[in-house]
C-alpha cells in the first residue's frame, strides 16, 4: 500500500473517531476523504439488540471497511468490538456456500431445486401421515422482520400448525411477560433517550459493560459529565460494569427477588413513593386476586431489610442505600438482560423492577424507566413484534383471539380455519417433542439449538432421530451435524431488510454485495419451498423485501405498535423510527402511554381525566404492581452440589460463535472458556489458577480451566458460554418459567474437583 | 496493513498520563484530547492481528484508561486477497 494511500486511511480514521464525539478535526473534509475508492452503506450491527448503526464500505463488489454510523441516534459513530470486525465474518472459511443433503451419513452438493423439492416432499409426507402439528419451525432473533413473516405465513397460516419458535424464547420471553401482567403491552415504554436524562441507573442482572458495550459507553459519557449521576448494580458477579458502580448488591443467584420488595418497603415507608401517580395510574395484584394499596403495604412488610437480606446474601445496610438512592434521584433508569429474564421466575422478578418505577412514578417522564434490553438484533422487531412464537401473530396479536386470527388471515389471503386457535408447542416442549417422535420435521433458520438450548444434549435424541432442515450461513455448527439438509443462506450486507431494536426503533438495512456462493435470502427460500409445497397461490406474490414490509405493516396499522407510517421509501432515509409511527409524516414516538403517544393522544379527555399516564393494555388504564412471592431458583444449591453455576457472556463473542468465532483476532482475544472460582473457594478446594477441572451438574460434566478470580462471590461460579468444545449448556438446566417458558439458563447447583 | 480509528475514553485524573503514553507508542497517532475524557488516536499496523496486539497491549499496560471504542477500521488489503 502506498505511503499516501495509508495517510489518506489515517486521516479519515481519525475524522471518523473525531466525528464520533462531535469534534470536527478536519472542517468540511469528511465527505471529500470518503468520497475516494469506497462505497458507503447504510446498515445495522449484527450483533446485540442495541441496533447500533455500521456504514458498510464496499469496494469492487467486495465488504473491506466499516465504520460506525455517526448519524445514528443510537451509537453515534461508535462501535464495540464486534462489530469493529464484522465485515471480516462476510468471508469467514465456514461460510456456507451450497445447500447439501446428507446422504448415507454424508453431506453431499445438491441444486436448489433438488434440495427444495426433497424438503418439501418430505415436509409434505409428513404433514398428510402425521398432520399439520407434526411440523415444527424454530427461527431466530438474528433473521430479519421480513424472513420471520414468511416463515410465519407459511406454518401457521399455510401449512396449519403453530409450532413456530424462536430463539428469543431462550432471551427475553420474561422480558415480554413482564411488560404484559405489569402494563399490559408489550416492549419499553421509553427509549435510549432517556439514558442522558437519567439520574440513576439501576442495572439488575446486567453485564453492561461487555453484553451491551455501546450503551454501557453512553451511560459512562453520561456519568462524566454529570458526576452526580449515580449507578447501582445487582448482580450475583462482579463484572467491567463495576469500574462505574457506585453501589453492587450482590446477591445468590436467584435469590434477588427479596431485595427488590425490600426496596419498595423503604420507598413507601420513607416518603419516596408519588402517591398521587399509584391513585392515578396503579392498581395492586398479587397471583390470586387484587389488593387495596393497604394490603400491598402490608405484603411488604415482611420484606424488612434484615429478612431480604437473610433470603438474598446481601448487608441489610446496601439495601436501605439503595433503596434511599432510587427515592433520592429525581428521575431513574432501569436496565436488565438475562441474569432477571432466564430464570424459573423471570416475569415476577420483571414485575418487581417495574414496581419500583410505578410506586415513585418514575415512569412517563424523560430520564425515568423501566427498560429491558435485549440480546439479538431483531429479537423485539422480527419474532416479538412479527410474532414468530407459538402464542403469537403478527403486530403482538394472540392466535387465541379470533378476531385477530381473522385479520391475519385476510391480509395472509388463506382461510381463517388454517390458523388453529391453540398455541403450538414453546421451545422446550417443541425440542421434548422431537425427542418423543410427536414432532418429525423441524426447520430451524439462522440459530444453533444443538448448543443453545438448556440441557442441551438431552435434545440431540430428538435431532438425530426426526428429519431436521438447518438454514444457515456457516457450516459446520453444532446443529447443522444433526442436519438432514442444510441450506446456505444469505448473511448480513447481502440482502436488505428490516431489523427493529430493543427500544421500538425498525432500522432498514441496504443490500450491499451479492451473497457468497450459492446463498440466498432465507424469506425468498421459505417462500420458494412453500411454493413446492403446494401454497403457490398464497406466496408467489412476494416479489421483493419490500412487498413483505409493506404487507407487514399494513397488519400494524392501528395496533399498539403502528408501524403504517414506515415504509420502506422512508426507512431508507431514516436512521430508524419509534414505534407507534401510525402515518408517513408521525416523526415517531419517544415516549408510550403519555403525551406526545399518538395513542394516548387519541384518548377521549373524559377517560384520561386528567392522567399523566394512561396505560392503554389494561382494561381501566392502570398498570399492575405486583406482591409476588419471593422465591427462589428451581435448582437450589445442597450439600452435593454446593455450587451456583452462572453463565453468561464476553465482549468478544457472541453467542454460539458461528460468527466470532471466525474471526482471528476475536478467538486470540478469549481463545478458550474457563470458569470463573472465586479465590476462597479455589483455596478451600485446592484449586490452582489454569488448572483443568471438572464441573459438574445433575445433568453433565464438563473438562473445563479454571480461572481463580474474584468477579464470582464466594459460592458461586461462572462460565461464558460460546464455545462448542466447552459447551456450558450441557450443564444447565431446562426448568422454565410457566408463564413466560423461558429456561433458568442463570442458576443451577453444581459441584467442581480437580479434573 | 490495518489501521483503526478509536476514541479512548479515560479516567478523568489519568488523562494526560494516558496521552503520554500514547504518544510514546510506535504506530500510534494521538489527534487530542477533547470533552476532558476523550482521546482520538489511530493505531497502525502491518496485520490485523499485530492491531489486536496493540489494542490490548494498550489498553492492559496504560493506567488510566476506562474503555477504548473503534469508529474506524480497514483491513482493506487483507480483504482483497480473499474470495
Amino acid at each position: 500500500m502506498s505511503i499516501s494511500r495509508r495517510e489518506f486511511l489515517k486521516v479519515s480514521a481519525a475524522a471518523t473517531a473525531a466525528s464520533t464525539i462531535g469534534v470536527s478535526l478536519l472542517p468540511g473534509m469528511q465527505k471529500e476523504l470518503f468520497a475516494d475508492g469506497l462505497n458507503w452503506h447504510k446498515s445495522v450491527c449484527r450483533f446485540c439488540g442495541v441496533g447500533c448503526g455500521i456504514m458498510i464500505g464496499e469496494k469492487n463488489g467486495k465488504v473491506v471497511a466499516v465504520k460506525g454510523d455517526v448519524k445514528n441516534t443510537i451509537n453515534k459513530g461508535h462501535l464495540c468490538v464486534k462489530g469493529f470486525y464484522l465485515h471480516k465474518v462476510v468471508y469467514a472459511k465456514t461460510r456456507l456456500l451450497h445447500p447439501m443433503i446428507k446422504k448415507n451419513g454424508k453431506f453431499e452438493r445438491v441444486s436448489w431445486d433438488e434440495a427444495l423439492d426433497y424438503v418439501a416432499k418430505k415436509f409434505n409426507q409428513i404433514r398428510k401421515q402425521h398432520g399439520p402439528d407434526a411440523l415444527a419451525f424454530y427461527g431466530s432473533g438474528q433473521a430479519e422482520t421480513e424472513e420471520t413473516y414468511i416463515a410465519n405465513k407459511l406454518f401457521k397460516g399455510a401449512i396449519g400448525t403453530n409450532n413456530m419458535e424462536g430463539n428469543p424464547r431462550l432471551c427475553m420471553a420474561s422480558a415480554v411477560g413482564g411488560y404484559l401482567t405489569s402494563f399490559g403491552k408489550d416492549e419499553p415504554a421509553g427509549t435510549y433517550a432517556d439514558i442522558e436524562k437519567a439520574e440513576l441507573f439501576l442495572l439488575v442482572g446486567s453485564n453492561t459493560a461487555e453484553a451491551h458495550p455501546i450503551l454501557f459507553e453512553r451511560i459512562m459519557r453520561h456519568k462524566a459529565k454529570n458526576p452526580d449521576v449515580k449507578i447501582i448494580i445487582i448482580d450475583p458477579r462482579k463484572t467491567p460494569t463495576d469500574q462505574v458502580a457506585d453501589l453492587h448488591l450482590f446477591p445468590k443467584p436467584g435469590w434477588d427477588l427479596a431485595i427488590l420488595h425490600a426496596m419498595a418497603r423503604i420507598l413507601i415507608k420513607e416518603g419516596y413513593a408519588d402517591e398521587n401517580f399509584i391513585k392515578q395510574s396503579v392498581n395492586f395484584k398479587d397471583n390470586k386476586k387484587n389488593l387495596t394499596y393497604e394490603e400491598y403495604k402490608q405484603f411488604l412488610e415482611q420484606f424488612t431489610p434484615e429478612k431480604a437480606a437473610q433470603i438474598s446474601g446481601v448487608e441489610p445496610d446496601k439495601i436501605v442505600k439503595a433503596a434511599r438512592m432510587f427515592g433520592k434521584a429525581k428521575t431513574a433508569m432501569s436496565m436488565w438482560t438475562m441474569g432477571l429474564n432466564q430464570r424459573t421466575r423471570g416475569v415476577w422478578a420483571n414485575n418487581l423492577v417495574t414496581n419500583l418505577h410505578l410506586i415513585t412514578g418514575k415512569i412517563g417522564v424523560p430520564g425515568s424507566d423501566s427498560f429491558s434490553l435485549t440480546g439479538q438484533p431483531n429479537a423485539c422487531g422480527g419474532v416479538r413484534e412479527g410474532g414468530g412464537l407459538c402464542h403469537l401473530l403478527p403486530a403482538h396479536r394472540s392466535v387465541k383471539n379470533p378476531k385477530h386470527r381473522a385479520e391475519v388471515a385476510k391480509v395472509w389471503g388463506v382461510p381463517v380455519s388454517n390458523i388453529q386457535p391453540k398455541p403450538g408447542k414453546h421451545t422446550v416442549a417443541m425440542f421434548e417433542a422431537l425427542n418423543k417422535g410427536e414432532i418429525k420435521g423441524i426447520y430451524i433458520m439462522c440459530t444453533n439449538p444443538a448448543q443453545s438450548l438448556p440441557n442441551a444434549s438431552k435434545y440431540w435424541k430428538g435431532l438425530k432421530e426426526q428429519f431436521v432442515v438447518v438454514a444457515e450461513s456457516f457450516f459446520p455448527t453444532a446443529t447443522t451435524d444433526y442436519a438432514d439438509v442444510v441450506l446456505p443462506a444469505a448473511f448480513w450486507s447481502e440482502k436488505e431488510g428490516v431489523y427493529g431494536c430493543t427500544e421500538r426503533r425498525s432500522q432498514y438495512m441496504e443490500q450491499v454485495i451479492k451473497p457468497q456462493g450459492e446463498a440466498r435470502w432465507d424469506a425468498f427460500i421459505l417462500r420458494d419451498l412453500a411454493i413446492k409445497m403446494g401454497f403457490k397461490k398464497y406466496f408467489e406474490k412476494y416479489k421483493t423485501a419490500e412487498d413483505i414490509w409493506s404487507e407487514y405493516i399494513s397488519l400494524t396499522k392501528g395496533t399498539d405498535m403502528d408501524l403504517s407510517g414506515a415504509p420502506y421509501s422512508r426507512l431508507k432515509k431514516l436512521r430508524g423510527i419509534t414505534w407507534p409511527v401510525p402515518s408517513v409524516d408521525h416523526p415517531g414516538t419517544y415516549k408510550r402511554y403519555t403525551k406526545g403517544d399518538p395513542i394516548f393522544d387519541a384518548l377521549p379527555a373524559a377517560k384520561k381525566k386528567g392522567r399523566r399516564m394512561y396505560f392503554y393494555g389494561k382494561p381501566d388504564g392502570k398498570a399492575v404492581v405486583w406482591a409476588r412471592p419471593p422465591k427462589g431458583p428451581e435448582e437450589p444449591t445442597d450439600a452435593e452440589y454446593p455450587l451456583a453455576l452462572s453463565t453468561g457472556r464476553v465482549l468478544e463473542h457472541w453467542h454460539t460463535m458461528t460468527m466470532t468465532g471466525t474471526v482471528p483476532e476475536l478467538v486470540r482475544a478469549v481463545p478458550k472458556a474457563y470458569v470463573e472460582i472465586n479465590p476462597q473457594d479455589a483455596k478451600k478446594m485446592g484449586i490452582e489458577d489454569k488448572e483443568q477441572v471438572i464441573v459438574e451438574t445433575r445433568r453433565g460434566k464438563l473438562k473445563i480451566e479454571a480461572r481463580v478470580i474474584d468477579r464470582p462471590e464466594p459460592g458461586t461460579i461462572f462460565i461464558p458460554w460460546h464455545w462448542k468444545q466447552w459447551m456450558a449448556n450441557i450443564l444447565t438446566i431446562d426448568a422454565f418459567d410457566p408463564g413466560s417458558k423461558e429456561p433458568e439458563y442463570k442458576v443451577c447447583a453444581a459441584k467442581i474437583k480437580k479434573a | 496493513m490495518a489501521i483503526a480509528g478509536v476514541v479512548i475514553v479515560t479516567q478523568p485524573d489519568k488523562t494526560m498520563h494516558v496521552l503520554e503514553k500514547l504518544n510514546e507508542m510506535e504506530n500510534v497517532t494521538t489527534y487530542g484530547v477533547h470533552n476532558d475524557v476523550q482521546i482520538i488516536a489511530v493505531f497502525e499496523a502491518n496485520s490485523s492481528k499485530s492491531l489486536e496486539e496493540m489494542s490490548m497491549e494498550i489498553q492492559e499496560n496504560i493506567e488510566g484508561i476506562m474503555a477504548l471504542y473503534p469508529a474506524y477500521v480497514t483491513t482493506e488489503d487483507e480483504l482483497e486477497k480473499l474470495a
